[in-house]
């Protein structure tokens, strides 16, 4: 995956650090993979605690299936494809209501403030599954098919679902 | 070459092979809807790139579970405690408490006269009910404190939440009274400057 990464980990040998019992080697995992997965799920749902519990509830499933992981070249995907079920699964619970971060920072200049609401907002109108992939594409770089496989969907509906969007996407941000 | 279509995102970022790449640039050349749809890609592309990565609130530290003194201490008992249980199986040794002496015995077993026996009688215990109510509601109590605190945070956040938005909102409709005074001004400017008929 071409993510912004510093000092980039091996995560494999990590993996089998901890697999080893080197619980605390773990952390080289979050430091990572902790804001990519963050601003995933926060874009996802639309609230930034909420996408910090689900962010930390994701490394935990991670933490405890890790032995079940068996492409640990994969890691991200995997990773990826945990905290995909998880927002999915907060999202089916909170069916109906809707997210928008609409909260000022202080410290920034106005337009990347507004160019950021107004895309968080036009986000927040497509479903989910359009949502998911104009995210992973766009902001995180995936391939079509490692989208395909976090979503177990066929690459040509993955395509499609990305399309779809970004004609509604046009049509709201003009 | 039939129309880009769902070849566009990947011609856009760059991610078709060379000969498919050159391919597309050869259609676009001389097809003017695809060129349309290429750019109105391109420029939403470029206008969700402008919103940047947030910094996560706070941060995720895995630490290792700490053994506690007592497992310290538990363990050389525990082989201890082993090593004696091995040493009791190995070799047979018996130890019997009658009539305020103890007998130890190696090896064979030391006949005794059996010992009479003693049928336990069955005591009639009543139910503690008032503990059993007791416990059941100190643990709804435990419950309903917990639940009470977990929607009292939930809460809290949403006043937040709202506390922001309210304040943006603010800050937005003194920025658009700030930029209606200017362009009113503005409009009177231009129209004073206007060359009379």
């Amino acid at each position: 995956l071409k993510l912004g990464r510093i000092n980039p980990v091996n995560d494999r040998k990590v993996i089998e650090r901890v697999l080893k019992g080197d619980t605390e080697a773990f952390n080289l995992l979050v430091r990572q993979w902790e804001k990519p997965l963050f601003n995933f799920i926060f874009r996802m749902i639309g609230d930034r605690d909420e996408a910090m519990d689900l962010c930390q509830e994701s490394f935990m499933k991670a933490y405890r299936e890790l032995g079940t992981l068996k492409d640990r070249d994969r890691f991200s995907a995997w990773l990826y494809r945990i905290a995909h079920n998880t927002c999915y699964s907060r999202l089916r619970r909170d069916a109906g209501k809707t997210f928008v971060e609409l909260q000022p920072e202080t410290g920034e200049v106005r337009m990347p403030i507004v160019n950021r609401l107004a895309v968080e907002t036009a986000l927040g109108h497509l479903p989910e599954d359009q949502r998911e992939v104009v995210i992973l594409k766009v902001f995180h770089s995936l391939k079509f098919d490692e989208i395909a496989a976090i979503q177990d969907a066929p690459v040509s509906t993955v395509k499609s679902r990305l399309y779809m969007g970004f004609d509604k996407l046009r049509s709201i941000l003009g | 070459m039939s129309h880009l279509s769902q070849k566009i995102a990947e011609f856009v970022l760059g991610e078709l092979s060379p000969t498919d790449a050159a391919d597309a640039q050869q259609h676009l050349a001389g097809c003017s809807d695809c060129r349309i749809e290429v750019e109105a890609f391109r420029r939403t592309h470029l206008y969700l790139k402008t919103s940047i990565d947030a910094e996560p609130p706070r941060r995720i530290i895995f630490e290792a579970e700490k053994r506690s003194i007592m497992w310290r201490w538990l363990v050389p008992i525990g082989a201890a405690a082993a090593v004696v249980l091995a040493a009791w199986i190995a070799a047979p040794v018996h130890v019997r408490w009658t009539d305020s002496q103890i007998t130890i015995a190696f090896g064979q077993v030391p006949e005794v006269p059996p010992a009479p026996v003693v049928m336990p009688q069955a005591l009639a215990q009543p139910v503690d009910y008032d503990r059993i109510i007791s416990a059941l509601r100190q643990e709804q109590l435990e419950w309903l404190r917990n639940e009470l605190n977990r929607r009292d945070v939930g809460l809290r956040r949403e006043i937040r939440r709202l506390d922001g938005s309210l304040a943006y909102l603010d800050n937005m409709q003194r920025v658009i009274y700030r930029d209606t005074i200017d362009n009113a001004s503005s409009i009177q400017l231009l129209a004073r400057n206007q060359p009379q008929e």
